[in-house]
């Protein structure tokens, strides 16, 4: 049930994601693989947020956590049985550039798909109780919140090194399972860890793959898994591969809502991922609202569609902090003042932008390479998902300049971190720009039929 | 012109999307390569299953409402007392550990201390008026506050 659990959320949220995300018109496998990992995504985040909900209201944890499936899982039925019969928004698909020698990156995706994984398999039997954070932060605070009448202790100011002033998302996903298998075990965070890098890696594949085709899709994938840090930090079972598979889904489901002319349901989906984001982590917070800033000037009013989807969990998040959190001073005005912390920050990071791969593996590198043969012509479409995440790193060197710790040991214990939450984004909207070059031959896949198509959801992808 | 253009510009499309995807599939070798060596070689370096199994003897007897307090001669500002700080805390969740330094220490009944040598416990623990409880091996001591012990 430590496993099951987090493949019952996936189910639950299977409904919310057919209801909301708009139909692409690209084969089906990209379809089923796309819905399949933002089920998962956001299942896991809303059946964690229900939850915590709950235990709150004074729920038993094992009480909670069966109320918060099947909560999810009705509401999801009913929001689906609800919109079965209105008109879907179709995802209008542009034609990709095209590429000799395709098999090439599709072997290469392959093989470090799979190395990818039995490493993360290897990695976490090695180290059942994870990495650092894990077991002194993100599993201890899960411990807490899944002991009947104990759950104040995960914001307890006794914490005082624990972070209690971090939010809950994570540490409630591993509680659920937990409470629902009733046994305090490390499978539950480790198949957690598990199905969070195995999420992100679908989601990116797929979310490649809707817009610009499968040779895309691989090379994209080959790519990001030169990103060492996401080797180092999935099997930590740390937040931080849920919280980027929380941002990249968010910006995916955005991406598919502007290719359906702005479907607001689809805008609604990617708001609730980008919330369960910030009830993940404080930068997830701020991804938020550059998310949203970035939204309302792409999409106009729609983008209310977006906050509307956002507002719950965001409401939840502000509580959190209002009522639970202990108060925690993260900024100093002193240290603002030091310019030199500044020049040390921005040098730590250029450290870990480099050390984001292994020479000459490097993401980096690479993209620069495919730039330099593919010359995308500026204006790079869609801009909004990298403004987003380039404001989010501008923010971590901000915090980290303005942190009350030493400068260089932040940097060196987080930056990597910091790095992989944007990566993902960053990556994908490389692909997307790359895969629209000029001047390359242009890949036309068959549009397949679509599934269901009632009057006007023709006007609404041509709008 | 624009013919030969087209196909350099082809040519070193080619080339481009080859040497991602050789160097990237010799990476995931690479970074595989990794993962196993330190698999196999590194377990538990911080000590926590260790930690998990000696406190799993004695939880029962703490009340899982108590605040557990805990002390070392391992220094917290070093990496190692801290490890040897959240392993506690992690092992007696979800009992909360405070540090002898927090004032909700005063309160606690329990106490965990972790040593770094071979050393007279009982008598590290009377310093403080705590009662040894039990040596769970290698260096971790439980002890109970004198008036608790009457």
């Amino acid at each position: 049930m430590n496993v099951l659990a987090w493949l019952t959320a996936g189910v639950a949220g299977w409904p919310w994601v057919r209801a909301l995300q708009p139909k692409p018109s690209a084969p089906r496998w990209i379809r089923l693989g796309r819905d399949a990992a933002l089920a998962l995504a956001f299942g896991t985040g809303a059946t964690a947020c229900v939850f915590f909900v709950l235990i709150w209201a004074g729920l038993a944890p094992r009480a909670a956590a069966w109320a918060a499936d099947g909560f999810v899982l009705a509401a999801g039925a009913g929001l689906w049985a609800l919109r079965r019969n209105r008109e879907i928004a179709v995802e209008v698909r542009e034609p990709a550039a095209q590429f000799g020698n395709a098999w090439l990156p599709g072997i290469a995706a392959a093989v470090s798909v799979a190395a990818f994984l039995a490493a993360l398999v290897l990695m976490i039997s090695a180290g059942p109780q994870g990495d650092w954070d894990a077991w002194a932060i993100w599993n201890v605070r899960a411990k807490f919140l899944a002991h009947e009448g104990l759950w104040r202790n995960a914001v307890s100011p006794d914490l005082t090194a624990t972070h209690p002033d971090y939010p809950l998302l994570w540490p409630a996903a591993v509680a659920r399972a937990w409470s629902e298998s009733g046994q305090i075990v490390p499978a539950a965070p480790q198949a957690g860890a598990f199905l969070a890098a195995l999420t992100l890696v679908l989601l990116y594949a797929c979310g490649l793959a809707a817009r610009c085709g499968w040779q895309w899709s691989a090379a994209g994938t080959a790519a990001l898994l030169m990103t060492v840090s996401l080797w180092r930090t999935a099997p930590g079972q740390y937040a931080d591969v849920p919280l980027a598979m929380f941002l990249l889904g968010s910006v995916i489901a955005a991406a598919a809502a502007q290719q359906a002319g702005w479907s607001p349901a689809g805008l609604a989906l990617s708001g609730t991922l980008a919330s369960f984001a910030a009830f993940t982590k404080n930068e997830g917070l701020a991804f938020c609202v550059f998310l949203a800033g970035a939204l309302a000037f792409a999409a106009r009013q729609r983008a209310l569609w977006w906050l509307a989807g956002a507002a719950p969990v965001l409401a939840l998040t502000a509580l959190f902090h209002r009522l639970l959190a202990p108060p925690k001073a993260m900024l100093s005005a002193a240290s603002f003042q030091q310019p030199s912390r500044l020049a040390e920050v921005l040098k730590g990071m250029a450290l870990e932008v480099w050390r984001l791969g292994d020479f000459p593996a490097h993401p980096l590198l690479f993209v620069l390479l495919l730039f330099f043969a593919f010359r995308p012509k500026w204006p790079w479409r869609p801009l909004w998902p990298a403004v987003a995440a380039l404001l989010l790193l501008a923010a971590d060197v901000a915090v980290l300049w303005g942190s009350s710790s030493d400068a260089s040991w932040q940097v060196s214990t987080a930056g990597d971190r910091l790095l992989l939450h944007a990566a993902p984004v960053l990556l994908l909207c490389a692909f997307w720009w790359l895969a629209r070059a000029q001047g390359a031959a242009v890949l036309a896949e068959p549009t397949p039929k679509p599934r269901r198509r009632k009057a006007g959801a023709e006007s609404a992808a041509k709008s | 012109m624009t013919e030969v253009k087209q196909a350099s510009q082809a040519w070193w499309q080619a080339v481009a999307v080859a040497a991602l995807s050789v160097v990237a599939a010799y990476n995931a070798v690479i970074q595989f390569g990794y993962a196993d060596a330190f698999a196999s070689q590194i377990r538990d370096p911080y000590n926590v299953q260790e930690m998990e199994s000696k406190v799993s003897r004695i939880a029962d007897r703490i009340p899982v409402t108590e605040r557990v307090g805990y002390f070392s001669e391992v220094p917290f500002s070093a990496p190692a007392g801290q490890a040897a700080f959240f392993a506690a805390q992690y092992a007696l969740a979800p009992r909360i550990v405070v540090r002898e330094d927090a004032g909700s220490a005063a309160r606690a009944r329990y106490w965990l201390a972790v040593f770094a040598r071979e050393q007279d416990f009982a008598q590290a623990g009377a310093r403080r008026g705590l009662a040894l409880e039990q040596d769970l091996g290698g260096y971790v001591v439980l002890y109970r506050r004198l008036e608790s012990v009457r």
